[in-house]
């Protein structure tokens, strides 16, 4: 090979490469600019989580309002805020405990028929008022 | 001269294709791996079997509507009856025609933690009855029927106690009134603020600004709106909250 094929051979690859790495940097550029708006959004959750941290709404996750059963008994689980008081109430049974976990588990009796449940969770504090959750729950041996 | 400069352009567009390709598969790698095996898959696959499985899969979401729909409870107060039909209504906005089919339909009466079977002459009006079965246009095609009490369970804070009639005035969270009457017959509790044990109660214990969960039996007929007979209460004295 000739002394100027080789010349030219390395001149013409450093004048691509010096190329491709000017669009590549470019790109970067352009994914660094998407990546601040990622950025920003993360730095207003730490604010909201803080404030879930501190009122957890009462969620009822289960059972689903309205559900049919054919067993005697269901299990209530859900959140409400750490060291609330919670109250289940159905015409045939009382429940209270504190919510010290922040999620609660509780197995509670059905009537048979309809059975309207009510969970409530109370704060400490007076001038938070209390959060309720209703569930009518069938109780049909038939079914 | 001009050989130099042709492989000199051939080397740069090279060079320039060749890091362009791998910067483009390096940054958007989900393109090609998730398109690639699809179109394998699609080609391996004969058309008929995958219309098969999608038609099968159709018939499962909607046999699971339907039962999920079966599986649904209708609850509310006769209003009417005409045939084989009984009108019920749920609230003030919903109302339901209830199909009774004289051989299939069974109709029982709850009688505590029991039923006893009973017929469609022993139903009345204002009875407050559960039903199951299909509902097809507003209409249910009855499976079973219960004849059932109907309970209503609220919570309030009291705003006044009155010790001539034994009655209690709640104002719940929606800003309602009601009226109890604690009847001798009305089960009485109260949270200890020390140990959380529910524990029997009296009257002469209830105080304003006490919160208060309580059971009414709907459909028990009294003159003045929104007084019940309590059949349940349990208090929450305001004791726990100035703890």
């Amino acid at each position: 090979m000739k002394k100027e094929t080789i010349i030219a051979i390395f001149f013409g690859g450093l004048l691509g490469l010096t190329v491709a790495f000017f669009m590549i940097s470019k790109s970067k550029e352009a994914s660094l600019q998407k990546t601040k708006v990622v950025t920003n959004e993360a730095k207003v959750t730490p604010t909201i989580i803080l404030l879930d941290n501190q009122l957890q709404n009462l969620e009822i996750s289960q059972p689903e309002d309205g559900l049919i059963v054919n067993k005697k008994n269901i299990t209530i689980t859900g959140k409400a805020t750490k060291d609330f008081l919670i109250v289940i109430q159905s015409p045939i049974k009382d429940i209270v405990f504190k919510n010290t976990k922040g999620s609660f588990n509780v197995d509670f009796p059905l009537a048979l028929g309809e059975n309207n449940i009510k969970i409530l969770a109370f704060s400490d504090n007076t001038q938070l008022p209390f959060q309720e959750k209703d569930l009518k729950i069938y109780y049909l041996d038939e079914q | 001269m001009k050989k130099i400069i042709s492989i000199a352009i051939f080397v740069i567009l090279a060079s320039c294709l060749f890091v362009n390709q791998t910067f483009i598969l390096a940054v958007t790698p989900s393109i090609f791996p998730s398109e690639t095996p699809n179109v394998a898959t699609n080609s391996a696959k004969p058309t008929i079997e995958k219309d098969v499985e999608v038609f099968k899969e159709k018939i499962a979401t909607k046999v699971a509507e339907l039962v999920k729909e079966e599986k649904k409870a209708f609850a509310g107060r006769i209003i009417s009856f005409k045939d084989n039909f009984i009108e019920i209504k749920k609230d003030e906005n919903t109302t339901y025609s209830i199909k009774i089919d004289t051989t299939l339909t069974k109709i029982y009466q709850i009688t505590g933690q029991g039923k006893k079977e009973i017929t469609l002459d022993d139903l009345n009006k204002d009875d407050y009855i559960i039903v199951t079965g299909p509902l097809i246009d507003k209409t249910v095609n009855a499976n079973y029927i219960y004849v059932d009490e109907q309970f209503t369970v609220l919570a309030g804070k009291i705003i006044e106690t009155n010790t001539e009639d034994y009655s209690i005035k709640v104002s719940t969270l929606a800003k309602e009134d009601y009226i109890l009457d604690i009847e001798t017959s009305t089960k009485m509790n109260m949270i200890n603020v020390k140990t959380l044990e529910i524990e029997k109660t009296g009257f002469s214990k209830l105080k304003n600004n006490d919160r208060v969960v309580f059971v009414i039996k709907k459909g028990a007929k009294k003159e003045e709106k929104n007084r019940f007979s309590a059949s349940k209460i349990l208090v929450i004295p305001q004791e726990y909250f100035l703890k």
